[in-house]
């Protein structure tokens, strides 16, 4: 490495360390005999990197996001359509052969994709009852009650997306009624792993009344972490997407679920309930 | 300790590109969030134009929308892939209009955000961005590419040579260039009475 290449180098690794808050002086500092070759170097990137950093205008970032949001829809009702969305950008002279493919491959799906095209679904659709006897077939399947407990724990989550999709379809009153259920199925994992869910630890406190492995107790709790996070994130992203007038009965049931979860989670924890944020008295209005 | 969040990012990344493409509709929101403000950077430090700004990097997600199915996870990163997608849309930008739009004073002075004024007390950098935007001009198309991908959308060395199609070492060199082509035109120079500095023994 020659003399140039060196100090390209050290010109590069400065950057990074500008971009990460540093100082040039910092920067100067470690290379003290490059220090006349480096300073008006490293002042031109401080520069640079000042003359690029401009903010952007936060109406501006929400109005993108309404745009793709719109896109999205767009995309979603084309694919909805019978061959729109699949011979889009599709030259004309294979069209027939893929629309073929695609009845051939409708037909399959009919009867093998049920199932997976229910997945979606939310209650007052017409696949919605396939859904659910599949996973009251499921439920039914012998298995440890650690499983089970896994099992409603994941039904729990489903039953979370059905109610944030049917609060994004404006069905309110129905997304209120359904988020019950993200409540029981977390009741009925607490019940299988051997604690009682309460809200007054004092009067109540949790106890375990089951020998379940400490690693099975873990594994639970890491899957409710996990899913609460995952749901939060995604559901902090949609809320800026609401209308106004809906974004208050969202975070109305994003903090009841928050609440749910917690606790369960506090008590896998065998600590008593966590004070603070998610128990703040919530008055609907 | 960077390197590993860096890490995580791309691996959180690659999961809503993922998931983009399987149709799950709340990763677009999530790939948005991540990028846009770093594209806006982009878009605006080759335009100079806070509208055009916005409008393109809400076409750069539009884009993505479009043809997500179509990005392939061959060893380069979707951020150098998604800020191609910025690169073309800036060059249709310029094509349409002939001559690149000036940045006024006042605009370039207000755009930039508080942070990097702070970056250094010690030190007075004593240029104003609208200086250094114009001094951009003076460099070569691929000096300009890689100065904006690296200071202003922050992509790292080995982001920036995919998305230009180069040697991590060339990319390196082209930076090099223009940082030293940026100091003739911006005419900075070391400290006079700076003295030698002690090295950091902290």
């Amino acid at each position: 490495m020659n003399q140039e290449e060196r100090l390209a180098e050290i010109v590069d690794q400065c950057v990074e360390r500008l971009a990460s808050g540093e100082t040039v002086m910092a920067c100067i500092t470690d290379y003290p005999e490059h220090q006349a070759e480096l300073e008006p170097l490293l002042k031109v990137v401080a520069a640079t990197m000042y003359a690029a950093s401009a903010r952007p205008n936060p109406h501006a970032k929400i109005h993108g996001l309404r745009r793709l949001n719109e896109a999205l829809s767009v995309r979603k009702s084309r694919g909805s359509g019978f061959f729109g969305w699949v011979l889009d950008g599709i030259p004309s002279i294979t069209r027939p052969l893929v629309a073929a493919l695609a009845v051939a491959l409708g037909l399959y799906g009919i009867v093998l994709g049920a199932d997976r095209a229910a997945a979606h679904s939310v209650p007052g659709e017409p696949l919605y009852w396939i859904k659910k006897s599949t996973e009251n077939l499921s439920l039914m399947v012998p298995k440890s009650d650690s499983s089970k407990a896994h099992q409603h724990a994941h039904l729990a989550k489903l039953r979370s997306n059905e109610t944030f999709r049917l609060v994004r379809m404006g069905r309110i009153l129905e997304a209120e009624k359904h988020a019950v259920t993200i409540r029981i199925h977390l009741g009925q994992s607490a019940q299988l792993i051997g604690i009682t869910m309460s809200t007054n630890p004092i009067e109540m406190p949790v106890r375990r009344i089951k020998e379940i492995p400490d690693s099975e107790i873990s594994r639970l709790k890491s899957l409710l972490a996990r899913d609460w996070e995952y749901a939060n994130n995604v559901l902090n992203t949609q809320l800026h997407l609401m209308p106004l007038d809906q974004q208050e009965v969202f975070k109305h049931l994003m903090r009841r679920q928050e609440l749910g979860y917690r606790m369960f989670i506090a008590m896998l924890d065998r600590t008593s309930v966590p004070a603070g944020p998610p128990f703040w008295v919530i008055q609907p209005h | 300790m960077q390197g590993e969040t860096k890490h995580a990012q791309k691996k959180l990344v690659d999961h809503f590109v993922y998931k983009a493409q399987a149709g799950e509709e709340y990763a677009f929101g999530q790939l948005y969030e991540h990028f846009y403000d770093r594209i806006f950077r982009y878009v605006m430090f080759k335009t100079g134009d806070r509208n055009e700004a916005e409008d393109i990097t809400t076409e750069v997600f539009l884009r993505m929308l479009e043809s997500i199915g179509s990005f392939k996870f061959q060893g380069y990163p979707f951020s150098s892939w998604l800020f191609r997608i910025a690169h073309n849309l800036i060059v249709d930008y310029f094509r349409k209009k002939s001559r690149r739009k000036i940045v006024p004073l006042e605009e370039a002075s207000t755009v930039a955000g508080s942070s990097l004024a702070e970056i250094d007390d010690q030190i007075d950098i004593g240029k104003s961005a609208a200086e250094v935007y114009s001094a951009m001009g003076g460099l070569t198309d691929l000096q300009q590419e890689v100065m904006s991908l690296r200071f202003a959308a922050g992509l790292s060395v080995k982001e920036t040579a995919e998305a230009v199609g180069k040697k991590e070492n060339a990319v390196k060199a082209l930076q090099h260039a223009g940082i030293k082509k940026l100091r003739s035109v911006l005419d900075i120079s070391p400290k006079k009475d700076a003295g030698t500095v002690t090295p950091n023994t902290g």
